[in-house]
C-alpha cells in the first residue's frame, strides 16, 4: 500500500516538473501565441442591461475598466491614428448607459476622449451626463472647459459655465470666468457690469486686485 | 412556536455543519477581497468599484446559497424518509415548513452579515471610513433573499431539486427584469396583452425593488427606495408564498 502511495507521489512530482519544463521550453520559443484582444463589436446597453439581471452597475464598472485598458493599450500600439481608439467612445457610452449616475466615467471618460482629440464624442458624453444628472455641476463645467480651452468657442463655453454657476458645489472660480467669457465673446458691456457687481460683493483684497486688472484690460473706469 | 423554533435551529445547525457552505462563503470573501485588484486598475474609480462589485458578490453568493440550499430543504427530508418520523409527531405540517424556512433564513442572515462585515472592513482598511450605507444595501439584499428562499421552498415542496433549481432561477431572472417586462407591455402590447402583462407584473415578485446598490454607491437619497412599503412588500410576498407552500404540502400524500 505504501509502495503504491509512493508511486503516485513520484508520478505527480515528475509530471508537474515535466509540465513546468515544457512550459519554459514553449516560452523560450516565443511564448504563447498572441491572442487578438481587440473587441469585434461592443454589445448594446439594452442587451447588457437584460443580461446583467440587475447587476448593471457592476457591468458598468467592468466596461469602464475595459475602456481605460483599451485607451492605455492603444497609446502604445503602432496603429494608424485614425484607426486608434475606435472602441473608446462606445465602451464609455456603454458604461454610462448602464450606470447613468457614474459621474467619474463622464468626467474622466470625456477627458480621455479629449486627449485623443475626439471632441464630438467628448461633447456627446458630457451632454449625456448632464441630461442624466441635471443637478451636478461637473459635466457642464467640463463642457465649458472643452469649448473654452480647446475649441475656442467662447459663446458655448459661456452657455455651459452659466449653467455651472447655478449648480450647487461648483468651483469658486466660475463666477470670475463668466465676465472673462463675456469679454471673449465680444460682450464688453456685460463683462464690465459683471466685474463691477463682483467688485461690490467682495471684501477680498486679492480678488479686488484681479477684478481691477480685468477692468483695466477692458478699458473700463475703476472705482 | 417552540416546535417551529426547534426545527429552525436544527435546520440552521444542519446548514452550518455543511462544508459546502463554508467553501461558498470563503470563496465569496475571496472574491470580495479581489475587488481591490479591480480597484487598482479602475483609473481613479476604486471606491465605487469596490462597493459596486462587493455588493454584487454579496447578492450573487447569497442567491446561490438561498437557491441551492432552499431547493433541498424539504426534498431531502422526503428522500431520506425522515419526513415520516416528523409528520407522525404532534406537529403541524406548516410548522415544519416554517421552521425549515426560518432556519435557512437565519443561515442566510449570518452569511450576508459575514460578507458585509468583510466588505466594510476592506473599505475601512483602505479608505479609513465605515460606510454605514452598505448596511442598508445588505439589508435589502437579505430581504430579496428571503423572497427567493420562499420561492425555492415552494418548488421544493412538490418538485425535484433539479427542477426546483431551474424554476427558482427562472423566477429570479423574471423578478429582476419585471420592470422591463412592464415597459415592454406598455410600448408594444395591445390592450389585451397589456392587461395580461399588468396582471403578471403584480403577481410575480418584483425583485428589482430590493436592489438599491446604485443609490448606495452614488450617495443618492434612500428614502424612496428603502421605505417601509418596500419592506412590507417583501414580507407580504414571502408570507403569500409560504402560505401557498403550506397549502400544497398539507395536501401532499407521503406514501
Amino acid at each position: 500500500m505504501k509502495r503504491i502511495g509512493f508511486l503516485w507521489v513520484t508520478i505527480f512530482i515528475l509530471a508537474l516538473s515535466g509540465s513546468i519544463l515544457v512550459g519554459r521550453g514553449l516560452e523560450a520559443r516565443g511564448g504563447t501565441r498572441e491572442v487578438p484582444d481587440e473587441p469585434l463589436f461592443v454589445p448594446s446597453a439594452t442587451f447588457l442591461r437584460y443580461a446583467s439581471l440587475g447587476y448593471q452597475t457592476m457591468v458598468a464598472d467592468l466596461m469602464w475598466i475595459r475602456a481605460t485598458q483599451e485607451f492605455g493599450k492603444e497609446l502604445m500600439t503602432k496603429k494608424r491614428w485614425e484607426r486608434k481608439h475606435k472602441f473608446l467612445f462606445p465602451l464609455l457610452d456603454l458604461s454610462v448607459s448602464l450606470d447613468p449616475h457614474f459621474i467619474g466615467a463622464y468626467r474622466y471618460g470625456g477627458l480621455l476622449l479629449h486627449v485623443v482629440k475626439q471632441y464630438e464624442n467628448a461633447i456627446a458624453l458630457y451632454e449625456k451626463g448632464y441630461a442624466a444628472n441635471p443637478d451636478r455641476w461637473e459635466m457642464p463645467h467640463d463642457l465649458g472647459r472643452l469649448y473654452y480651452l480647446d475649441l475656442k468657442d467662447h459663446e458655448k463655453a459661456l452657455y455651459w459655465w452659466k449653467i455651472t454657476d447655478k449648480l450647487p458645489g461648483r468651483p469658486q472660480y466660475i463666477p470670475r470666468f463668466i465676465p472673462r467669457l463675456y469679454a471673449g465673446a465680444g460682450h464688453r458691456e456685460k463683462a464690465i457690469e459683471l466685474w463691477l457687481e463682483m467688485l461690490d460683493a467682495t471684501d477680498s483684497e486679492w480678488l479686488r486686485g484681479i477684478i481691477h486688472q480685468e477692468l483695466e484690460k477692458l478699458g473700463a473706469p475703476v472705482r | 412556536m417552540n416546535k417551529v423554533q426547534a426545527i429552525a435551529l436544527n435546520t440552521f445547525k444542519e446548514a452550518v455543519r455543511d462544508r459546502i457552505l463554508y467553501a461558498i462563503l470563503a470563496f465569496a470573501i475571496a472574491m470580495i477581497a479581489s475587488t481591490l485588484a479591480l480597484a487598482t486598475i479602475g483609473a481613479g474609480m476604486g471606491p465605487k468599484i469596490v462597493r459596486d462589485v462587493g455588493l454584487g458578490f454579496i447578492s450573487i453568493f447569497g442567491v446561490l446559497i438561498a437557491i441551492f440550499i432552499g431547493i433541498g430543504l424539504v426534498h431531502k427530508e422526503i428522500d431520506r424518509r425522515t419526513i415520516y418520523t416528523i409528520i407522525s409527531k404532534p406537529i403541524h405540517r406548516w410548522q415544519f415548513l416554517l421552521g425549515k424556512y426560518l432556519g435557512l433564513v437565519l443561515t442566510l442572515f449570518v452569511n450576508v452579515a459575514v460578507m458585509t462585515g468583510a466588505l466594510m472592513v476592506l473599505i475601512f482598511t483602505f479608505e479609513g471610513v465605515w460606510d454605514g450605507r452598505l448596511g442598508a444595501a445588505s439589508a435589502m439584499i437579505f430581504l430579496e433573499l428571503m423572497v427567493i428562499t420562499s420561492i425555492a421552498i415552494l418548488f421544493s415542496s412538490f418538485s425535484t431539486p433539479a427542477l426546483s433549481a431551474i424554476f427558482t432561477l427562472s423566477f429570479f431572472a423574471i423578478g429582476r427584469l419585471l420592470e422591463d417586462v412592464s415597459l415592454f407591455g406598455e410600448l408594444y402590447a395591445g390592450p389585451m396583452g397589456r392587461t395580461v402583462i399588468e396582471g403578471l407584473y403584480y403577481l410575480l415578485p418584483n425583485l428589482s425593488r430590493f436592489n438599491i446598490s446604485a443609490e448606495v454607491v452614488h450617495g443618492l437619497p434612500l428614502g424612496e427606495v428603502v421605505s417601509g412599503m418596500t419592506i412590507l412588500y417583501g414580507l407580504l410576498y414571502t408570507l403569500a408564498l409560504l402560505s401557498l407552500t403550506a397549502l400544497i404540502f398539507q395536501r401532499r400524500d407521503f406514501r
